[in-house]
């Protein structure tokens, strides 16, 4: 089983404006690609497999998917709906499956009338035997060939748009991996044959009930002890039915748990640096705190009674001072100073002195004349004025003045010398806060880096942590209690099924027949052959989980290859509700935490890849793999290992892309794009390589795009 | 997985050899077409039949019964 897709046409579909002549890509097997700038048509491409396989398309107005017969006129080209009175709109899709060709196109048809624009929906479907194309008219065949392209199973796998690829690998539910593995097995009808043979077994066990009453229906005894099987009976179904429900929801709860798991690390990490960032801020404010305590303090010991600090400095001024007093003193008692013109004894000159003096207009005391109202006269005479001090008798003696100071001042004396020793104190006071505010502050930033490593965010995450935090709590708790649940139901199924037994005895020993025993042994053969058929299911199930772990590692290994950290072993995990679960493992088999946005990436391509490229028995399961996936979130080492290894895994893949476009060169190919190419020429790539170009500036409604195909 | 294939792979039960006590050398000469001496492979291959021809359970419970109360 496998698909080629031969080639895709476009008529007047969004850009592709014109025929399906003038807008037709071939294609080849290896790898398709179509290398365009935002714009140029690569959702649009996508847009026409949709339309074909889903009949839905991807509006990125809405950034919806939209049933395509509500988007008709969106579809539409622009340039056709302003030009054109009737065109029509179309994508048709040739390909090849198990040698068979065949050619799928849905058109619309537009018509103008006076209303507005009239739609009308085509499906051609042609198959072509000997060289001649054969319209198929039967809807469900219809249907039927386009599933060919890409069976319903696996479209998720093929299709791969924008950021939906966290969303694609489904492991949480019986609609995901393990529904898609029945389906490479093709075990769909074995799973229904199980089905119809749980459902035989019942009716067998039933009909031997009702026989045995029947038989045994005189026999009280036999009629009570049949009564109390078919109670317990009951109770062991609907017991089973419940430990069903509590399966599907402990796979839930360890899905949530090992989602959570890859994150937790980070998160107690983020946590645990956030209440360390916290401690750290606390304790620098308070430090901070007593640092301008400390120096709003300086002035107070500036003007402090015991040690001020303002006479810093003054220690030689005090012994200048008491030098200079004493000095004084010795002058006034050697009567040195009286020598002074200008210092005279106290109440000198005499009063009758200073009269005569004004008088005879003449200065005793230096001789000079001082003639009436002159200055000098007016001085004697201000002389003569002057009040007289009797407190003070020695006036000029400034011993005791200087002494009061020396007294006052000696108290600072002693503690002058102590400033230095103060300041310098208080000093490192100030300098050791400093320190610890730099070393806490050192701390948090050390703290703040971690944090931000850790994934935390400068804007507070702190409700979401918490939130991850109690979510992997409660899904803890969930996986106890429902594995509690389990075990205690397991149990009393236990319990029952022995009482079955010892009623079974019970009733052997009363009597039976040999009718009854031919019920039993039907009702028993087909209790075996029940658990035989879902045996055979879950071995054949296994052998695919085990095939698809192995090929889905290795493309894990290769996608992977080449970048610093290893990227440990992905494990498929068969949950006991039938799903499947895919965790990564490191070298010693533990959970490989941690691990970065691109490795979770390559995990699911991984799985993709595996599915999509399956070889179980002598079956391949072999279809197209369509993607329009931003690659550059990737990185350079996964586009170079992707394009390496995608034609060894796809038969035919179909790439469109951005990421080799370059709109100022003239091949508009930057240099990984040239290298591709490059190697695409030397047949090292098999495939084609088309590039989409603008001949006209529009806006997005009327713009444009043709193929440039450099390699078909 | 074709009638056929499905019959393979329950072929290759132990049960069959540990319940219905069939040798594994007979087992290699049984198949999907021919009758066979074992009531129980009897039974497999009408439910994979009864499944793959869209029979109705209550159609293909009765031919077991009646094949079963034969014997």
């Amino acid at each position: 089983m496998g698909t080629i897709i031969k080639s895709v046409g476009f008529q007047n579909f969004y850009n592709y404006y014109g025929s399906f002549d003038e807008n037709t890509y071939q294609f080849k097997e290896g790898i398709n690609i179509i290398n365009a700038d935002n714009n140029m048509g690569k959702s649009k491409f996508y847009n026409g497999i949709l339309w074909i396989l889903r009949n839905r398309v991807y509006d990125s107005d809405t950034r919806k998917m939209e049933n395509a017969d509500s988007s008709y006129s969106k579809m539409a080209s622009g340039k056709a709906i302003n030009q054109d009175e009737n065109f029509d709109m179309g994508v048709n899709i040739t390909f090849i499956n198990d040698e068979d060709k065949y050619s799928v196109s849905k058109k619309v048809q537009f018509r103008k009338n006076a209303d507005g624009w009239v739609t009308n929906e085509l499906l051609e479907v042609m198959q072509t035997v000997d060289n001649r194309d054969i319209p198929v008219l039967d809807m469900n065949d219809k249907e039927k060939i386009i599933q060919k392209i890409i069976p319903a199973e696996l479209m998720n796998y093929a299709l791969l748009q924008g950021e939906t690829m966290e969303q694609i690998v489904d492991l949480s539910s019986r609609n995901g991996l393990s529904s898609t593995i029945e389906a490479l097995a093709g075990i769909n009808n074995l799973i229904e044959i199980c089905d119809l043979s749980k459902d035989l077994s019942q009716r067998t066990k039933k009909l031997f009930n009702d026989k045995e009453r029947e038989i045994n229906s005189t026999n009280k005894k036999i009629t009570g002890l049949i009564q109390e099987r078919e109670t317990l009976e009951a109770r062991i179904a609907t017991t089973e039915t419940q430990i069903e429900t509590y399966k599907t929801e402990l796979s839930k709860a360890k899905e949530k748990k090992e989602i959570l798991e890859a994150n937790l690390m980070k998160t107690k990490d983020r946590e645990r640096f956030r209440g360390m960032l916290k401690g750290f801020e606390n304790e620098i404010k308070r430090l901070k705190e007593q640092k301008n305590e400390k120096e709003k303090n300086i002035t107070s010991m500036l003007f402090s009674e015991t040690c001020p600090w303002m006479l810093m400095g003054m220690r030689e001024q005090i012994s200048i001072f008491d030098q200079k007093r004493q000095e004084l003193t010795t002058d006034i008692a050697t009567q040195k100073a009286v020598g002074s013109p200008i210092v005279l004894p106290e109440g000198s000159p005499d009063v009758p002195s200073l009269q005569r003096m004004l008088r005879t207009e003449t200065c005793e005391v230096c001789g000079r004349p001082a003639p009436k109202d002159g200055e000098h006269w007016k001085h004697i005479k201000m002389v003569l004025e002057r009040p007289t001090n009797n407190s003070n008798p020695n006036r000029n003696n400034f011993n005791h003045f200087y002494s009061s100071i020396q007294t006052a001042v000696g108290a600072f004396a002693l503690s002058i010398p102590k400033i230095d020793e103060s300041v310098l104190n208080y000093r490192e006071k100030i300098d050791e806060l400093d320190d610890l505010i730099s070393e806490k502050e050192d701390e948090r930033e050390n703290a703040r880096n971690e944090f931000l490593n850790a994934g935390g965010s400068e804007i507070g995450s702190d409700n979401t942590d918490k939130q991850t935090i109690a979510d992997y709590t409660l899904a803890e708790k969930t996986i106890d209690k429902k594995e509690g649940e389990i075990k205690k139901a397991e149990d009393a199924i236990k319990a029952w099924n022995i009482r079955l037994n010892q009623i079974e005895t019970e009733i052997n020993e009363i009597g039976t027949s040999k009718e009854i025993d031919k019920f039993r042994n039907f009702k028993e053969t087909m209790s075996s052959i029940e658990y035989i058929f879902n045996n055979a299911k879950e071995r054949i199930f296994d052998e695919i989980l085990n095939s698809l772990e192995i090929n889905a590692n290795t493309k894990y290994q290769e996608l992977t290859y080449g970048n610093l950290s290893a990227g440990g072993r992905l494990n498929f995990n068969k949950q006991a509700d039938g799903t499947v679960q895919v965790s990564i493992k490191n070298v010693n088999d533990g959970e490989l935490t941690g691990l970065g946005t691109g490795f979770q990436r390559m995990k699911q391509l991984s799985i993709i890849m595996a599915i999509i490229s399956s070889k179980i028995g002598n079956k391949r399961f072999d279809f197209p793999f369509i993607s329009d996936a931003p690659f550059s979130e990737f990185g350079d080492n996964f586009i170079n290992n992707f394009f390496a290894i995608a034609p060894k895994v796809f038969t035919q893949s179909i790439i469109l892309i951005k990421e080799l476009y370059d709109p100022k060169s003239d091949s508009y190919l930057n240099d990984l794009g040239l290298k591709v190419l490059k190697k695409m020429e030397n047949s090292e790539i098999p495939g084609t390589f088309y590039v989409n170009v603008i001949k006209e500036k529009a806006d997005t409604t009327n713009l444009v795009t043709k193929n440039k195909p450099y390699v078909n | 997985m074709k009638a056929e294939e499905i019959f393979k792979e329950v072929l290759k039960s132990p049960e069959l050899q540990s319940i219905f006590q069939i040798a594994t050398e007979e087992l290699k000469n049984v198949n999907l077409h021919e009758k066979s001496d074992y009531p129980v492979i009897e039974i497999i291959k009408e439910i994979i039949n009864g499944q793959e021809n869209h029979k109705n359970k209550e159609q293909i419970f009765q031919i077991i019964q009646k094949q079963i109360m034969q014997l």
